[in-house]
């Protein structure tokens, strides 16, 4: 379904259908590492014998919930008969998004957007955003033989925000009228599974000519494309990538985070705890010395004055007569000039 | 009975304040008696809190209606200067009550193996509880003023003399520190003061629903310069104790230096005065200028949960790691309401209430492992966990509850604070949620270094944790857990408060 939408998408979109292309590849390759797996566990000559005699069944709490998943993943539960017994529930998507095609689609009917997403087709729709992958397409029903009745509108964001959202399926498509687009879709399924189909068995092909046949030694491909091998068994080297930038820049910047709380921020409030006290002990100086200082003084200039004065007073006549007399040369020098 | 209904909320206040002063009247020598008399002078608001809980209604709101505040004791105190003794309870202090309650008789029972002096360590944790329930009761200024400085003496000496190697250091940076907030409250205290009438007599008031009330401001209170100036100076005084960056600093150094119960004391209860004095005093008493500061109060609150959240990480001490986890917790609460919206104002209280608990955990936690290896050196451990695995259950729960995980009551107060908030300010909101992923890197890194990997052969004989530890830590961790599932016993005692304080500040009311 997935493959199907994305060569609808590639029809109509020529440009995109790489997309197609790639989703094909990558269901070859599927197919090629999970019959890679089956035939180097299953098939062929045991590797090692000491663990190839110690191998047994599972008990049963190991496989019956394997069987049950294995069950369930047959086609035939979700389509025809079984897929009608099942009662859909309402798409997670808003209808907004699922364009009906065909006139008789009453099924699309079904994916009447619930109220609390309601929000989510208003903000959507005017801006013409659509960036929704196909993959996110509402599970149409599958199997009847019939066109599709819905599928994604999916924009690559180029639309004018003016075209309502349904409608700028239409200057895509314009012209087009509804019996053509269920041909298109038609074609569109057709292919998907033939080419699907094909590109599977391609896939299981390889893997038997690989590792069943060995017409192909692996190891000589390996190491062949050396580089390339080294490259993809390190994951892209993604961990390496994350390590580097992702993780120790984190760790960086926590760092370097720590360093300025503990010296810029606290260092700003022990600075002006340090102001304070210089400023406390400068005040203290000044109080001490200048304000103390001036009480001080006063009591130290009373005493020197007093201490100094007190040698005038020496109790001696003759002193007094000697200054009385030399007064009394001043006062006639001034009168005199 | 009708004696204990009347004065619930005086009683819940002053008994520990009682117990405390038996516990100085007891001859000296008799260390078990001590803690015996404190554990009851704790334990007694505990069943208070029950009764409180059942009785409170939730129908009505509170906030600036003088009316709807339950539990209400008004009368005259100091009549010249109009101060009045006026407690009472709504939607915004009424968890806050009951996580005091809790966590102080929690605190004294994790304080039972301290050894020096425990009659004055008794005492003055009993005085710090008064303090702290009498902050979330007081409904006059003047009050709530007296009770918030009478909770930094004890906590200045608790720290002081109880605490780590840097005690002295620790104590009196928090101490100043926290005194320059006060003094800057102080002084808006006096201007409003002056500057408003009490309708009902016609003279000044402390009374803080009378400053809420817009019409009850002279001309001079209603120039928005001035308006402005008063809302920094108590925006400041509260930023230093929630603590906002860049006032944070008092915090790492008093929370590692603390002992253990006191640093549960101050990350569960005294940070969430910081964040209900905002809710309580600056939002509705200036709600122009609370709408004209949203945004830095955002940026704020995106500062600190990021930067708190980055400084954590960078710790190597688990104490400071969790000290700095707390700063970074402290941001949601601001984000949330700086929105405006009742979602996050509901997401920053019920964050409040639940990061109590989960910081409480965590002291508590880190305080159980130094006790027993004497230090808290994250890159000295190593495999804890084969050793002690009860410890690490804990620590793990409470670790997992502290990034916010599903399931715990950190991640309903965090995703209601992005829900309240994501629309008023985007960018903002999106540069906080990157936070949390700094939050779980950082708690999930401490945990691989210290519980998993080779053991530490050095902690090979580690004492497991023992009953009165698990004591301690088993309620909270029961609380956050039904929290986290089912919140909405606290949402239901806060909700119709909050959604009136979003109605008061956006001044539809």
């Amino acid at each position: 379904m997935i493959l199907k939408s994305a060569l609808l998408f590639g029809m109509k979109n020529p440009h995109h259908m790489i997309l197609f292309a790639g989703a094909l590849l990558t269901a070859g390759m599927t197919a090629y590492y999970m019959f890679r797996l089956v035939i180097r566990t299953f098939l062929g000559e045991p590797k090692d014998h000491h663990k190839f005699d110690h191998a047994h069944e599972s008990p049963p709490n190991m496989w019956v919930p394997l069987v049950i998943l294995a069950g369930l993943s047959f086609s035939f539960w979700y389509s025809g008969w079984f897929g009608d017994l099942v009662k859909r529930p309402a798409s997670a998507i808003p209808a907004v998004h699922a364009v009906p095609l065909s006139a008789g689609s009453a099924d699309s009917l079904r994916h009447v957007p619930p109220a609390g997403v309601a929000f989510a087709a208003e903000s959507a729709a005017p801006k013409g955003v659509g960036h929704d992958p196909p993959a996110h397409a509402p599970p149409a029903p599958e199997g009847h033989g019939t066109p599709e009745h819905a599928v994604p509108a999916p924009h690559g964001g180029k639309h004018p925000p003016a075209i309502p959202h349904g409608a700028a399926h239409g200057a895509e498509a314009g012209g087009h009228d509804a019996s053509h687009e269920a041909h298109l879709d038609h074609v569109a399924h057709v292919w998907s599974m033939y080419l699907s189909v094909l590109f599977g068995t391609l896939g299981i092909g390889l893997a038997f000519v690989v590792f069943r046949f060995r017409w192909i030694d692996p190891e000589k491909v390996a190491s062949a494309f050396r580089p390339v091998h080294t490259f993809l068994l390190n994951k892209w080297y993604f961990d390496e990538l994350y390590e580097a930038t992702a993780v120790n820049g984190t760790k960086a910047l926590s760092r370097a985070l720590g360093w300025f709380d503990l010296h810029v921020v606290d260092g700003l409030v022990n600075l002006c705890a340090q102001l304070g006290v210089w400023a406390s002990f400068l005040i203290g100086k000044f109080d001490n010395h200048v304000v103390d200082g001036a009480v001080n003084g006063v009591a130290d200039v009373t005493i020197g004055s007093g201490s100094f004065f007190r040698r005038f007073q020496t109790g001696k006549l003759y002193h007094y007569v000697f200054v009385l007399a030399g007064g009394v040369l001043i006062i006639f020098l001034v009168k005199a000039f | 009975m009708d004696f204990i209904n009347s004065h619930i909320l005086s009683l819940m206040t002053f008994l520990p304040l009682a117990g405390a002063a038996v516990i100085l009247m007891l001859p000296g020598g008799k260390d078990e008696l001590v803690k015996t008399v404190a554990a009851v002078a704790s334990f007694l608001p505990v069943p208070l809190a029950v009764q409180l809980w059942f009785t409170y209604d939730r129908s009505v709101a509170g906030v600036n209606v003088a009316s709807q505040f339950q539990f209400v004791e008004h009368t005259r105190w100091i009549p010249s200067i109009n101060v009045e003794y006026f407690l009472g309870a709504d939607g915004i202090s009424m968890p806050m009550i009951i996580l005091t309650a809790i966590i102080s008789f929690l605190a004294v029972i994790g304080s039972w193996n301290i050894e020096k002096q425990i009659k004055g360590y008794m005492a003055l944790l009993l005085l710090l509880e008064t303090g702290m329930m009498g902050v979330f009761c007081a409904l006059d200024f003047f009050l709530f003023y007296v009770f918030w400085e009478v909770m930094l003496l004890p906590m200045y000496f608790l720290i002081g003399i109880w605490g780590g190697p840097r005690r002295e250091y620790a104590a009196i940076k928090f101490f100043l520190y926290t005194l320059l907030g006060s003094v800057l409250m102080l002084l808006v205290m006096l201007a409003l003061y002056f500057n408003t009438t009490n309708p009902e007599t016609g003279g000044h008031t402390f009374n803080m629903l009378h400053y809420m009330q817009q019409s009850t401001h002279n001309e001079w209170l209603r120039g928005f310069d001035i308006r402005i100036l008063m809302f920094l100076g108590l925006f400041i005084g509260f930023a230093i104790k929630v603590p906002l960056f860049p006032f944070h600093t008092w915090l790492p150094d008093a929370h590692v230096e603390a002992p253990t119960a006191i640093s549960v004391i101050l990350a569960g209860i005294l940070l969430k005065m910081g964040t209900y004095g905002l809710m309580r005093i600056s939002f509705p008493m200036f709600p122009d200028v609370t709408k004209w500061f949203v945004i830095p109060m955002a940026v704020l609150g995106a500062i600190n949960i990021v930067y708190g959240a980055l400084c954590a990480m960078a710790q190597s001490d688990l104490k400071k790691l969790v000290a700095y986890s707390s700063v970074s917790h402290m941001g949601f609460c601001l984000l949330g309401m700086a929105a405006l919206t009742p979602a996050g104002m509901v997401g920053a209280a019920f964050q409040m209430f639940s990061h109590g608990m989960i910081t409480a955990m965590l002291f508590f936690l880190v305080g159980v492992v130094y006790d027993r290896a004497h230090h808290r050196d994250i890159d000295g451990f190593g495999g804890l966990g084969a050793v002690v695995p009860v410890y690490t259950f804990f620590i793990t729960v409470a670790f997992f509850a502290s990034l916010g995980l599903p399931g715990f009551s950190g991640f309903i107060a965090e995703a209601m604070v992005f829900i309240g908030s994501f629309d008023v300010f985007r960018t903002i909101v999106m540069i906080s949620a990157s936070g949390i992923i700094i939050v779980a890197a950082f708690h999930l890194w401490a945990l691989q270094r210290v519980f998993l990997g080779p053991l530490n052969p050095k902690y090979a004989q580690l004492e497991e944790i023992n009953a009165r530890e698990m004591f301690c830590l088993s309620p909270l961790a029961l609380m956050t857990l039904f929290l986290g599932v089912y919140p909405m016993p606290v949402l239901n005692l806060m909700n119709a408060s909050l959604i009136r304080l979003v109605d008061v500040v956006n001044m539809v009311i």
